[in-house]
């Protein structure tokens, strides 16, 4: 810990705190802009307001407007990311993190299309097509038993 | 190996690529600030001539790291890394 100013670790923490501080505040000026371009007082008035949250709230200030743009902002652009760039990744390397009845769909699917090429299934496929039937089987049982008539 | 390279002026070429790596950072904490702050003009210069200072002359890495880290979120490249997957399925 005390070694870190030698190596001017704390210095570069403190120019980019700074530079992270000035960033804040532009983008808040610019949505005040943005939003109260027609009413220059209010623009003026939210400034005075804003510098006042960025300079003596400021570590609040910033994870409210990265979240504010991490979930509202690229929201969309994230939740794309995810599903169609880091998913499929990790997916190759064994996590699953799609909804286990998507993955069951997914996996279903793939051996109807098996079957009907007439390709040869897995033990796996085999196991899970064995336990997909029993259980429709199980289902349909209890159905039929819950509609049978009360005698 | 190493004395040939110096002599050929490789070095002073990285040097020269170095500069317009820098020259480009600098164009994009420019623009952004132009972009954001487009209703004060002083106000533009003033945040531009902060975060050059900061990010490219002082800690080009960071202002560096920051410009190649936008570029990765906003772009598709990201997108395109599950393309290539297919190529290490074992069959």
């Amino acid at each position: 810990m005390y070694a870190l100013p030698v190596y001017g670790i704390l210095d570069v923490f403190t120019d980019l705190k700074f530079v992270l501080q000035v960033i804040v505040f532009s983008y808040i000026l610019f949505w005040l802009y943005m939003t109260f371009r027609d009413v220059q007082v209010l623009f003026g008035l939210g400034a005075i307001v804003a510098a006042y949250f960025v300079l003596l709230n400021p570590i609040s200030t910033t994870v409210l407007l990265v979240l504010f743009f991490a979930f509202v902002l690229m929201g969309m652009h994230f939740q794309m990311l995810f599903q169609f760039g880091l998913f499929p990744l990790l997916r190759f390397f064994g996590v699953e993190m799609e909804h286990p009845e998507m993955v069951e769909q997914q996996k279903m699917q793939k051996i109807e299309q098996k079957l009907m090429h007439g390709q040869e299934l897995s033990a796996d496929e085999v196991s899970f097509l064995e336990k997909s039937q029993r259980k429709q089987m199980d289902y349909q049982k209890n159905m039929q038993q819950y509609m049978r008539p009360p005698t | 190996m190493i004395q040939s390279i110096i002599a050929a002026g490789f070095l002073e070429w990285i040097q020269y690529l170095w500069w317009l790596w820098l020259f480009i950072v600098a164009w994009f904490f420019y623009n952004w600030a132009r972009e954001h702050l487009a209703f004060s003009p002083i106000l533009t210069l003033a945040v531009a001539a902060i975060l050059i200072f900061y990010l490219v002359i002082e800690h080009p890495i960071f202002g560096s790291m920051t410009l190649l880290g936008w570029t990765l979120l906003s772009s598709g490249i990201l997108y395109l890394l599950p393309l290539f997957l297919p190529m290490f399925k074992k069959r």
